[in-house]
């Protein structure tokens, strides 16, 4: 992880085009560069860019800080050292945005992101070309992986293309191929709340994407010993997005996976939270928990007695009991459960802290 | 098969619906259209139904039993502006009225004969204004619906909704009829100071249909069109509308899984472009696209498609010129023995844009190869900041003033007089600081102008065009590839004081918004660029080829960009030049 670099981006106010503040994108920065510390990230190996926590009294507003130039610096930089190193193509680069932003998909083209400066307005809309420099990082392999997240808000202006900036021509030594790049990206949609109080995260406000990401990285299990690979986080972020994202479901975010090679992320396999609550004056019973296999994985007592059985090692991870509720801790997955001797009932479990009423 | 597998048979109401089966660890283990057949290990699934980015889901246990064991998952209703039965936005009143419209009695306007172009405005969340409506909500919400024009291919505004649609504030819908000719026409919004625009073909026997619901913006809090996820289809004039009617039920699902995916084509979809109730020649031109872009595709089945929708919209729609271009290119022969095989005569047919961004893309490639057809009056010089979001053209009209020119050349015979006056005179002096004043302000208050202004102190003084300014240079004639343009962007960002011209204009939206995107972008590029010298050789031939390609604009767009900063960086600087001269 000495390897590793990361650019965290957070942009919460825009004084010269009037754009909705938002209160996400510096607590995004905190998560993951707190994700980052955790992982082994060296903390002078993260760089962040982000709307400053005190607002000068007097400034220019089509000046305003972070501007595209603030993160092309530190990037050009980066790439200036990382190609005076004999041995580069080593350690991960993460590029993170959070803020408003636009996005282009097309049909013959995956979706290409940009975040809006501080100083944009609706008519100079000066931005940071996330996907742009995701692919430079990839093209002059300046890292042996390349994760770009982008967990932007977008308005209703879709009369954006964002604009490349101009870097020199990718270096001949076909290190490139041998880098695989992960590009997330929230697809929001009008209408739908990208960022929103979290109440597990204390009601912090937090992007509904960077939110779900880390919350899986935190309940999954891991694929291999190295983690759980791209593929394997792309799907289980997928299923998970309407459960996590509620009853105001924001469209799935877009995830284009590596076209070579893949990249393991690290996971904490604290499994996700279901709620069984069963009535205070009901007759003591009991709950069985099935899984695929039709194996029966646990037993909990209805009652006071508190009373439980798990099979060891499995898809059980954790439980508490508060009165008449158990909240369990499963692997996500596909399961069922039977209250007494009633019919068997399939449900899912995939990050959403279910509640289950018997 | 073992004791411990079945067959399972998984089905769906539409029949168009991707079908999806993952096991209990979410993994992908079957997908298709219905019925999708499989024999999978007993245990938990779950089977979805998906239509774009909506689904729906069915958690079931295949267990042990005799014969298939059958999974029925309902397909999702789907968000469309087309409100049709299948769909989560439409209402019985909206089908009604929709209904009305394709009705030919019913037109609003006749304008012409042979053709039609239906619009429908509609808010599917809409209010209920029967109670507690006073005079401000029913403006804001009525100014929700404004905004749109029908212009002809001469550029001639010939329908405004606002003025002759029909407005139901009461079921929130706005609509308009048109009876019209054959030919090309252009759907304008405007909001914000620019016009986005979308092209609306008329062809003979058919009903233009295009339908766009109206959706919260978030940042404004008030309903806005969502020109996104427009619906554009053709049905046959005066045939009213069927929300059940299964061809435009596969027509919005074959759309919503283009806009959000790319699906395979499937023999469910070539039998229905050859089914005798086949009438929507828009999924032809869909399958048309989708043919094109899978590698494997038959050269028999393309032809023959291509054959039918040139039948039913006519060989000089666009987008039949488009795909027609694109078998050209791909198998070096006409689709059709009597058409002709000349890129040059094919592009000649266009007489307005086409309908489909994937049009759009041919149509660039084969001028690319047929540069003679990039004229001035060519298709290519009208859309200069194209939207490539979404399945339908779009481009971006900015608006300029031209009731300034006068003014601003009054002013520059004032500036021109100056440049031979003795400035050490007082009130000479205080006359050229006083033009200049004046001058500056106007050319900041449009580019247009700005570039008349520029334009009329050539012709004056000729003299200033040998100087080693671009202006005449970059004239887009003389412009023949990327190597040209990426000299011709270098010489602009070299040759003027971006880093102290730009910011002097930042804040003026009215300025800036008589540039293109492009224009913009550009601009604060060649300012960013500025603090580096050096950084200027970064724009090369690959930097424009990138440039035009994420733009999907023709080379003539982008040397008009580059021949407008010049000019307008030329004119900043020899009004910058004089202030530093002119004592304070």
């Amino acid at each position: 992880m000495d390897e590793d670099y990361a650019i965290l981006v957070g942009i919460s106010w825009y004084p010269a085009g009037n754009f909705a503040e938002l209160s996400g994108p510096l607590n995004d920065v905190a998560l993951v560069e707190k994700w980052l510390g955790e992982s082994g990230l060296l903390p002078c190996n993260i760089i962040k860019i982000t709307t400053p926590r005190e607002i000068p009294a007097d400034f220019d507003k089509y000046a305003a800080p972070p501007i595209a130039d603030d993160f092309d610096h530190v990037f050009r930089a980066m790439l200036d050292r990382r190609m005076a190193m004999p041995d580069r193509v080593k350690g991960r680069l993460y590029l993170y945005f959070s803020g408003h932003g636009f996005s282009s998909k097309t049909q013959d083209r995956d979706a290409e992101g940009a975040l809006y400066c501080a100083n944009a307005t609706r008519i100079a809309y000066e931005h940071i070309f996330g996907t742009h420099y995701a692919r430079i990082a990839k093209a002059w392999a300046l890292f042996a992986q390349v994760v770009l997240i982008m967990d932007c808000c977008r308005d209703s202006e879709f009369i954006r293309t964002p604009t490349p900036r101009p870097y020199r021509d990718t270096p001949d030594d076909a290190l490139s191929a041998d880098v695989p790049l992960l590009s997330i990206y929230a697809a929001p949609k009008s209408g739908k709340a990208q960022e929103r109080p979290i109440e597990e995260r204390g009601n912090k406000v937090h992007g509904l994407l960077t939110h779900a990401l880390f919350k899986l990285l935190e309940e999954l299990p891991a694929s291999s010993q190295r983690g759980i690979d791209a593929t394997e986080l792309k799907a289980r972020l997928l299923e998970s997005w309407t459960e996590i994202s509620g009853s105001n479901a924001a469209p799935r975010p877009e995830i284009y996976l590596p076209a070579n090679g893949t990249i393991y992320f690290s996971t904490k396999n604290k499994g996700s939270a279901v709620t069984f609550v069963w009535a205070e004056n009901a007759a003591p019973s009991n709950l069985q928990l099935i899984d695929s296999g039709a194996k029966i994985i646990g037993v909990f007592a209805l009652d006071d007695s508190g009373t439980f059985s798990t099979t060891q090692n499995g898809p059980v991870l954790s439980y508490t009991r508060e009165a008449n509720a158990w909240t369990l801790r499963l692997t996500p997955g596909l399961y069922e459960y039977k209250h007494s001797d009633k019919e068997a009932i399939s449900f899912r479990v995939a990050g959403g802290n279910r509640r289950v009423e018997l | 098969m073992s004791n411990y597998e079945r067959e399972i048979v998984v089905q769906t109401n539409n029949p168009q619906a991707e079908l999806l089966i993952l096991d209990s660890n979410f993994r992908i283990v079957g997908r298709g259209i219905s019925p999708l057949g499989l024999t999978l290990p007993l245990g938990l699934y779950a089977a979805k139904s998906k239509v774009g980015v909506d689904e729906s889901e069915t958690l079931v246990r295949v267990g042990q039993g005799a014969g298939p064991y059958t999974i029925d998952v309902p397909s999702p209703l789907f968000d469309s502006p087309v409100p049709l039965s299948a769909t989560s936005t439409a209402h019985d009143n909206h089908v009604e009225a929709v209904n009305n419209l394709l009705k030919h009695e019913n037109a609003t306007l006749r304008l012409g004969t042979g053709s039609e172009i239906a619009i429908c405005l509609r808010d599917p969340q809409r209010r209920n204004f029967e109670r507690n409506c006073d005079d401000f909500e029913y403006a804001s919400y009525r100014s929700s619906f404004e905004g749109f024009q029908i212009f002809n291919s001469h550029g001639d505004m010939i329908a405004d909704l606002s003025r002759d649609g029909t407005f139901d504030i009461l079921q929130g819908l706005l609509t308009l009829t048109l009876f019209v000719d054959e030919g090309a026409y252009v759907l304008r919004h405007t909001r914000q100071g620019h016009s986005l625009c979308l092209s609306i073909p008329a062809s003979r026997g058919w009903t233009l249909q295009c339908y766009i619901n109206l959706i919260v913006d978030p940042a404004e809090m008030k309903l806005v069109p969502d020109l996104t996820d427009v619906s554009i289809s053709y049905g046959m004039m005066g045939n009213g509308f069927d929300p059940n009617a299964s061809a435009p039920a596969h027509l919005e699902t074959l759309r919503k899984e283009m806009l959000e995916g790319r699906p395979q084509i499937s023999t469910f979809h070539t039998e229905h472009i050859f089914s005798s109730e086949f009438e929507n020649p828009m999924f032809g031109l869909y399958v048309l696209q989708l043919l094109f872009a899978q590698s494997s595709s038959d050269r028999r089945l393309i032809t023959r498609v291509l054959e039918k929708i040139a039948r039913l919209l006519g060989p000089m729609h666009p987008d039949v010129v488009a795909m027609s271009l694109h078998y050209m290119i791909i198998y070096g022969s006409s689709y059709n023995p009597e058409r002709s095989t000349s890129l040059h005569e094919e592009l000649g047919l266009l007489r307005g844009p086409p309908i489909l961004m994937a049009s759009w893309d041919i149509l660039l490639r084969a001028a690319a190869l047929n540069p003679e057809a990039l004229d001035s009056d060519s298709i290519f010089a009208s859309p200069k900041e194209i939207i490539s979001s979404g399945l339908f053209l779009k481009w971006v009209i900015f608006h300029d003033d031209s009731s300034w020119n006068h003014i601003v050349r009054e002013s520059l015979d004032l500036l021109l007089e100056s440049f031979d006056s003795d400035i050490s005179d007082n009130a000479a002096v205080k006359d050229v600081r006083r033009t200049f004043k004046r001058l500056f302000i106007l050319a900041t208050d449009t580019a247009a102008s700005a570039v008349e202004v520029v334009r009329y102190a050539r012709s004056k003084d000729p003299s200033l065009d040998s100087n080693g300014n671009l202006i005449a240079p970059i004239a887009t004639d003389r412009i023949y590839n990327a190597s040209d343009m990426a000299f011709a962007l270098r010489c602009v960002a070299g040759l003027y004081e971006w880093a102290e011209i730009v910011p002097t204009f930042r804040g003026r939206a009215g300025w800036l918004r008589r540039y293109s995107g492009l224009e913009g972008d550009l601009l604060f590029l060649f300012r960013d660029l500025a603090a580096e010298a050096s950084a200027i050789e970064l724009l090369d031939s690959r930097y424009v080829d990138r440039l035009l390609a994420a733009r999907r604009v023709p080379m003539l767009v982008l040397a008009a960009a580059i021949s407008n900063l010049d000019l307008c960086g030329w004119l900043a600087s020899k009004i910058m030049k004089r202030l530093r001269q002119t004592p304070v």
